[in-house]
């Protein structure tokens, strides 16, 4: 039996705030594309990331733990939505304040524009592949539904964009049988 | 064309501060204490339960065997109390959970569990918060029979033992003529030793060689993993 170097407090935390740091800019980045509001996303973003520390013990050996905080952060935001009704309603109907959300002029307005047309789960989708280079897997866990729906909520969603100006090179475009 | 990829980094600040990494610990500390607390209540009044109802049955039967059976004799004997055994599985160390000792000579000591890996089930021997060290076992590993692997001052300071999978627990020879036994324990994954952890009592000191309790039966346990 060999034994290794102590443990110590500050290991814990250097990891922390490593994979903190690494981690937040992009899930604010990703909660805001998927739920249209800068605003919430930090407040689910820092939620989510308050649970990654509290399940410390679990979350410590995670592979992909953006992934992990993705999930976290659009079950959080499900959460609120269904506590409030009548936000949730104005969230997908009018959308939110749209300085909230302007952060590159007109092109950025029109990409928000595009994304308020497509479902949710399309949304959630578009952004965990696009922004946050998820693998379908990992968009499906995220979103809660298998792995073909994800995929063909990735198409769908993609198929919608295009018609709009937008596309990307991904074989994920062509549809599957 | 801009790639979408592109377009999507482009429509959100990414030069987010960062939030206040502190704060936010002091948040998750927070809620685990409160689920903690919910935790233990809701074993308190699971036990309550437990103990309520088996009370009741044996009154119950009590009373059912009362009228035929003459009353016997009630003998006491003597029960050894270990003290030092596993109270509870849980919180440990640092956000790890694990196996919390209890009674007089175990109180404050742990063995946390860090998840399992590749690389094997990592063990940290905690005293009283502070970390003494850990190692990292297989599924298989072995401490030879008869053979204690000792971490901490094994003559007088919390020490932790790991020993050989049919020790059922651990006899410590003290200068006052007593000797404190420690109860072993396994840790799930972990399948080819056992562990114990102890302290001394303020004014004693181990005067001879430990002896260790063996159970034929825990020896026969297979390795399972790969």
């Amino acid at each position: 039996v060999e034994f290794v170097r102590q443990w110590s407090v500050e290991d814990d935390r250097e990891i922390q705030a490593k994979v903190v740091g690494a981690a937040y800019p992009h899930l604010v980045g990703a909660l805001a594309l998927a739920t249209g509001d800068v605003a919430v996303a930090e407040d689910l973003a820092q939620e989510a990331i308050v649970r990654f520390l509290s399940k410390w013990d679990a979350t410590r050996s995670l592979d992909n733990p953006a992934a992990w905080l993705y999930r976290v952060g659009l079950n959080l935001a499900r959460s609120r939505w269904r506590r409030a009704a009548a936000e949730r309603r104005s969230l997908t109907r009018a959308g939110p304040p749209r300085e909230s959300r302007d952060h590159d002029g007109a092109d950025a307005v029109a990409l928000w524009g595009a994304l308020d047309t497509l479902t949710a789960r399309q949304r959630q989708a578009i952004v965990g592949r696009y922004y946050l280079d998820m693998t379908p897997a990992e968009i499906a866990e995220a979103i809660g539904c298998r792995h073909s729906t994800a995929k063909a909520h990735l198409r769908d969603g993609l198929a919608s964009l295009r018609t709009l100006g937008l596309g990307t090179h991904d074989d994920l475009e062509v549809p599957t049988p | 064309m801009i790639d979408l990829s592109e377009r999507l980094h482009r429509a959100v600040p990414e030069d987010q501060p960062l939030p206040d990494l502190d704060r936010l610990r002091d948040r998750a500390s927070s809620r685990n204490t409160a689920h903690q607390r919910f935790r233990f209540g809701a074993v308190i009044c699971a036990a309550l339960l437990l103990v309520g109802g088996t009370l009741a049955l044996r009154n119950q039967a009590r009373h059912s065997t009362s009228a035929s059976s003459p009353a016997q004799p009630t003998s006491s004997t003597d029960v050894e109390e270990f003290t030092s055994s596993p109270a509870d599985t849980g919180p440990c160390y640092q956000g790890l959970s694990g196996i919390v000792f209890g009674g007089t000579y175990g109180d404050g000591l742990c063995l946390a569990v860090a998840p399992p890996s590749e690389d094997g089930t990592m063990v940290w021997f905690v005293a009283d918060g502070t970390n003494n060290g850990g190692t990292r076992f297989q599924a298989c590993s072995k401490t030879p029979a008869g053979v204690i692997k000792s971490i901490g001052d094994p003559a007088t300071g919390p020490s932790f033992f790991v020993v050989a999978a049919d020790v059922t627990s651990l006899s410590i020879p003290l200068d006052s003529g007593s000797s404190l036994t420690a109860q072993t324990v396994s840790v799930a994954g972990i399948d080819g030793v056992r562990f114990a952890a102890t302290r001394y009592p303020a004014d004693a000191s181990v005067t001879g060689p430990i002896s260790l309790n063996t159970d034929p039966l825990g020896g026969t346990v297979e390795c399972t993993a790969p």
